[in-house]
């Protein structure tokens, strides 16, 4: 009877083991829809059976020892660094793009077009000097030059600012996700304490988590014995078991701009970030934003600079009666070439001319001003005063109030600079052009960048003269030369390239960005690929498994009916 | 999104649906992009497309936006050429008219009353080209030089004076290149005259505020910046300075002073009268330029075999500026100033006191606001004062004042070193050769004859008088005016009569030297009159000429003006051609630069614009993928055993 107990022990097995593989088969198939499961296949081994006569072994039957996860550890780090890699290439991609709106030149209306139509309306103010309309044009012409470099800056600063806000939600998120992942952790160890089987559904759970974590950031992640994962970020835990450290997102700001910056929230300690959507959207930030403002600054202060440092030498329609700098300092009795001084632009030795002429018979009388930075007594605001009124007749120089340069004629005489009655004479100092004095630009950087006001307010200033006579439009020619002429300011480039330099940096990026995030999606896609094919489930393959189990376990009920059949002969027997 | 060639053991159902998902959309962005590309012209929209053509495409954008300036400037300077143009051809006709009635008046046959009828002719003649000089366009002055809202030719001392600007008017044609537009009206009429000729070199002592760029090299060229390296052998060693800061000549001393006391050098840098003097002190020292720079070629100090001796670098010439002072002028011997000058200008006179000038600006501005229509200014070379007239129609003189002012600035019109085939505008004096040419009456009735052969300066002419005096026992004696201009001949005879200078044997000399000038009886003293005067030379003060010679009944003054009319006459001509010179280079300029721009044009369509027949292609291969695309994964995703489970 031992013997017929144990053939029905063989068929009890049998059915109790396809009954779970068909289970398995059955969530295998009912998950083909979910895309975070990991396939699973039942494990059947043969059972060892007790010895009957003879000593033969004809084996108890099939057990259900396991059910497998199909997945690949290393292909699934794989895949969480491709994640962080494509998005951290997508953010980028879509500030570029955004950035390289700002820059396109294919609508005509952006800074290249700009500067372009200002050196073409010098060009027209040299042809016409004495003309109004030319004069208006050339403001006009310079005032968009100035909008269009401050809403370039400003577009940034906001796209910047946006970029920045964006950290902020990654950080809230990102800290939600490690807070899940380490209740997960928690729930699979206390779930598997002691049992074979692994918690499926949690794992997958857990995996899906961990790769909209290595979204973020790059996270490294070790696996403990009880089934937890440890996740670190540099060389920081972040996750330890099922406790996580926290993430905050912190304002700080470093005169000029705001950045978040992501700190641990147990200890306010800064996360060393590389990858994944935050790196990428604070390189964005620091960038390709925030770093185009600063090369926008940049830019707008050589124009503003050569700009006028040309039109200091050059004369308006008439002389002026007075005149203020446009630039205020910050010690008027510290040389003027050092950085206390709180000019944007430093001036060397040398002189300038101030010419003085009377109403009555417009007599050009000049007047030399020596400007002097290596001797003892370095020239500051105080002693350039000083100079201007020892040294001419019938202008007064003064300091105002807030520290800016004034000089102002006497009644029935007016002045102008650059020419000594006959012929022109550069300032060969450049001061007047960093106190901002005959200049046709105010600023210092592409936000403050502005025509002077003296100049909107007045446009016979326009300096087109060079020898002070009103058809003389040599140096409105020679501002228009400045699109193709060597900047010593710009590093020996013309500022027309200067600009390109930026435009085109700006569409080389984009396009790497474009390469790059076309490169990541192509190894994601791999990977994930791969881990479809591991991992994945296949209906028609689930569909013959299932006949498979199906006929397997007919056959165990088939046996099992024949061993009771076998149990009824002997109880026959009997009677 | 690409699924690279990787080898796939399964294919799961998951698989199967991104990939349908991936490359549906791979396909349709493909179908979008081509579609974009067709619909705006453009090979690529977004510079981030092709980088490298985007660059190139702003590049020629901006190079086409800056020929089509140049073509609008061409266009522009056409214009005004042209304007220039038409102006000259109206000149041309005026002046044949005049040149008709000089030639027709001529001859002895015209009555006076007929000149004086054809002098009004003339006089309306002039009085046209008067107005052709002040034409304006768009209410600009075109003839006036850079001063375009002044009118440039007044009524002046009884002429014209000419007071616009002698300056050209640029527009930007080329990179780097600009070419006049303009004509100044001086140059259509003639209507300044030369400067007065001397030979005096005001050239300014060296000081150490003079700037560089105020200073030439001997032998041409100018002072380069850069930085100097020095080398002390068994000093200091090798040290640089820096002068690219270096504004005056006293900056070069300082920086290398400075420079060589901070390097523990004992060399010293000096001013010494016109050249730069490095005098090495213990250590033999070689000197040359950084780099490329040659700045110590420049000043010639460049020694690169070492020396224990003085280096002493080449001359150097300062500019005479407005602004040099005046004890500076002439290599620092100073000038006389002190006397001022006597400038008569037609009928005017005036005295132009320099007794409070301290710089040369001072000078320049008071000779200019005389009042008399000169014009005064620095010479091109910066080597002296340069007075012109500018009224036609009145011929100028400067004098002494008693001093040497005059002579000092070069700006004396006679002295007893002018040539005597200079006087009289060029027309000289004659003389009769062997035979006496002037005769002086003294007051008392006593004549001198004088015979000038052999004469060629004022001085000979002066010194033959009192030769003649001397051995004629004639108490005459002839000078040079220490005031104002002209030979002085001065009376000792005592007399009550006039004295007079006239003509012997149909000599013109008395005429021609200035004498012929009438004295109350009893005077003692001749004063010539200036035969070297400056007049414009030019078509209005002919014009001037003519009509007062008509008016004069002057039949040789009336044959000298229209030889004048003749000559000026190519002179117009000549003009003529050099403005249809330009005119003409406008325009094969204005050729070159369309070619140039549509050479650009076709550039930038390479670059940017789309090529329909590949686009149209593409779009078509495009869309054919996406139509397979969906049909082999309608058919595969409905492909399942399932369907086949009973």
């Amino acid at each position: 009877m031992g013997l017929l107990n144990s053939s029905l022990q063989i068929g009890r097995n049998a059915i109790l083991s396809y009954q779970g593989a068909l289970q398995t088969i059955g969530n295998n198939v009912s998950n083909v829809g979910s895309p975070d499961y990991t396939r699973l296949a039942p494990l059947l081994d043969p059972i060892q059976g007790v010895p009957i006569a003879g000593g033969l072994q004809p084996g108890a039957g099939v057990a259900l020892t396991g059910i497998q996860r199909n997945l690949d550890e290393a292909l699934e780090a794989r895949i969480r660094q491709s994640i962080g890699i494509q998005h951290g290439s997508a953010s980028v991609q879509v500030t570029l793009a955004q950035v390289e709106l700002y820059f396109s030149n294919l609508n005509g209306t952006d800074t290249a077009s700009r500067l372009s139509d200002f050196f073409r309306a010098f060009d027209e103010l040299q042809n016409n000097p004495d003309d109004h309309a030319a004069r208006d044009l050339a403001i006009s012409a310079g005032a968009r030059v100035a909008d269009s470099l401050r809403s370039t800056r400003a577009q940034l600063e906001q796209l910047g600012r946006d970029t920045d806000g964006q950290i902020k939600q990654i950080v809230k998120r990102a800290d939600e996700v490690a807070r899940e992942i380490a209740k997960l952790n928690g729930q699979i160890t206390a779930s598997e304490a002691g049992r074979a089987g692994q918690a499926t559904a949690l794992r997958d759970r857990r995996d899906a988590l961990l790769r909209e974590l290595g979204r973020y950031f790059d996270v490294t992640v070790r696996e403990q014995p009880n089934g937890a994962l440890n996740v670190y970020v540099g060389s920081e835990a972040l996750i330890q078991g099922g406790m996580t450290r926290g993430l905050v997102a912190t304002a700080d700001s470093d005169g000029q701009f705001t950045r978040t910056t992501v700190r641990f929230a147990d200890n306010n300690q800064q996360l060393a970030i590389t990858g994944g959507q935050l790196g990428g959207t604070i390189i964005s930030r620091d960038v390709h934003a925030y770093g185009r403002v600063a090369a926008l600054d940049q830019l707008a202060a050589i124009i503003i600079h050569d700009v006028n440092r040309i039109h200091a030498d050059g004369q308006g329609l008439n002389g002026f009666r007075q005149v203020v700098g446009r630039f205020d300092l910050l010690a008027t009795d510290v040389p003027l070439n050092r950085p206390d001084a709180g000019l944007p632009f430093t001036p060397n030795n040398g002189s300038f001319f101030i010419t003085v002429m009377d109403d009555t018979t417009q007599t050009p009388v000049a007047y030399r001003i020596d400007v002097n930075f290596d001797g003892d007594e370095p020239t500051t605001l105080e002693s350039l005063v000083d100079r201007i009124n020892a040294t001419t007749d019938h202008v007064t120089a003064s300091v105002t109030s807030d520290g800016r340069l004034a000089i102002t004629a006497d009644n029935g005489f007016s002045f102008s600079f650059g020419h000594d009655g006959q012929v022109a004479r550069t300032d060969t100092s450049g001061v007047l052009a960093a106190l901002g004095i005959n200049t046709f630009f105010e600023g210092r950087d592409a936000r403050s960048m502005a025509v002077s006001q003296d100049i909107v307010r007045n446009p016979s200033l326009i300096a087109a003269a060079s020898v002070f006579v009103s058809g003389d439009g040599a140096n409105a020619g020679r501002i228009a030369a400045l699109d193709t002429a060597q900047s010593r300011r710009a590093g020996g480039v013309s500022i027309t390239n200067a600009y390109n330099a930026i435009a085109n940096a700006v569409a080389v990026d984009a396009s790497a960005a474009n390469e790059q995030i076309a490169a990541a999606e192509t190894v994601l896609a791999s990977l994930q690929a791969q881990k479809e094919s591991i991992s994945g489930v296949n209906l028609d393959e689930e569909a013959i498994q299932l006949l498979k189990f199906e006929r397997a376990f007919q056959g165990a009920a088939r046996y099992v009916s024949t061993v009771d059949q076998m149990l009824g002969e002997l109880i026959a027997l009997m009677r | 999104m690409t699924v690279g060639p990787i080898n796939i053991a399964r294919v799961s159902q998951g698989l199967r649906t991104n990939f349908a998902i991936e490359s549906l959309r791979r396909n349709q962005r493909d179908v979008f992009a081509a579609q974009t590309r067709i619909a705006t012209g453009r090979d690529f929209v977004n510079p981030s497309d092709d980088p490298i053509r985007a660059a190139r495409a702003l590049d020629l954008t901006q190079a086409l936006n800056q020929q089509r300036q140049f073509l609008a400037n061409l266009t522009f300077g056409d214009n005004s050429l042209s304007a220039a143009d038409s102006a000259i051809s109206e000149i041309s006709d005026l002046l044949i008219q005049a040149s008709t009635i000089a030639s027709q008046n001529v001859s002895n046959l015209t009555s006076a009353a007929e000149r004086t009828a054809e002098a009004e002719l003339i006089a309306n003649i002039r009085q046209q080209l008067q107005i052709v000089g002040n034409r304006q366009i768009n209410g600009k002055f075109i003839f006036g030089g850079r001063d375009t809202k002044d009118r440039p030719f007044i009524d002046a001392i009884g002429g014209i004076a000419y007071v616009g600007d002698t300056g050209y008017r640029f527009t930007r044609v080329e990179q780097d290149l600009a070419s006049a537009v303009n004509i100044p009206g001086h140059q259509l009429f003639n209507a300044l005259s030369r400067q007065i000729a001397s030979n005096v070199d005001l050239t300014p002592r060296l000081t150490d505020s003079v700037r560089l760029d105020d200073i030439r090299v001997a032998g041409g060229g100018t002072i380069q910046t850069g930085i100097l390296v020095f080398h002390e052998i068994d000093g200091a060693g090798a040290f640089t300075v820096d002068l690219t800061d270096a504004d005056t000549i006293g900056d070069v001393i300082g920086l290398i002073n400075q420079a060589a006391e901070d390097a523990g050098a004992s060399l010293t840098a000096t001013l010494e009268d016109d050249h730069l003097l490095i005098t090495p002190a213990g250590s033999a020292i070689t000197i040359s330029d950084s780099g490329g720079g040659a700045i110590a070629a420049s000043l010639g100090i460049r020694q690169t075999v070492p020396t224990s001796s003085p280096i002493q670098g080449q001359e150097l010439i300062p500019r005479l500026t407005r602004l040099t002072p005046i004890e500076d002028l002439a290599r620092g011997n100073g000038i006389d100033i002190d006397s001022g000058l006597i400038i008569t200008n037609g009928l005017e006179q005036v005295t132009v006191d320099l007794a409070a000038a301290t710089t040369v600006q001072d000078i320049i501005n008071a000779i200019n606001n005389a009042g008399v229509f000169v014009l005064a200014q620095i010479s091109d070379d910066g080597t002296r004062i340069d007075v012109f007239n500018r009224v036609s129609g009145a011929s100028l003189s400067i004098g002494e004042n008693g001093g040497t002012t005059a002579a000092d600035l070069g700006l004396r019109t006679m002295d007893t070193a002018t040539p005597l085939s200079e006087l009289n505008f060029g027309r000289g004096v004659t003389f009769q050769p062997g035979q006496d040419d002037i005769r002086i009456t003294a007051t008392d009735g006593t004549t001198l004859d004088v015979n000038l052969d052999g004469a060629e300066t004022i001085g000979d002419v002066i010194e033959l008088i009192n030769n003649a005096a001397t051995a004629g026992a004639v108490n005459i004696t002839a000078s040079f005016a220490a005031t104002g201009n002209g030979i002085r001949i001065t009376d000792g005879t005592g007399g009550a009569g006039a004295l007079t200078v006239s003509g012997l044997n149909v000599s013109t000399a008395a005429i021609e030297l200035g004498l012929d000038v009438t004295t109350a009886p009893g005077d003692t003293e001749l004063a010539g009159r200036d035969v070297n005067q400056v007049r414009t030379e030019g078509i209005l003060d002919a014009l001037f000429d003519l009509e007062r010679a008509l008016r004069a009944d002057d039949t040789r003054g009336i044959t000298l003006a229209g030889g004048r009319l003749d000559e000026l006459r190519q002179e117009v001509t000549r003009m003529h051609g050099v403005i249809g010179a330009g005119a003409q280079a406008m325009t094969s300029k204005r050729q070159q630069m369309e070619d140039a721009a549509i050479t650009t044009e076709l550039f930038l369509s390479e670059v940017r614009d789309l090529d329909y027949a590949e686009a149209i292609t593409q779009l078509q291969s495009a869309m054919t993928q996406l139509q397979a695309n969906l049909q082999t994964t309608s058919i595969t995703m409905g492909l399942s055993l399932m369907d086949f489970l009973r």
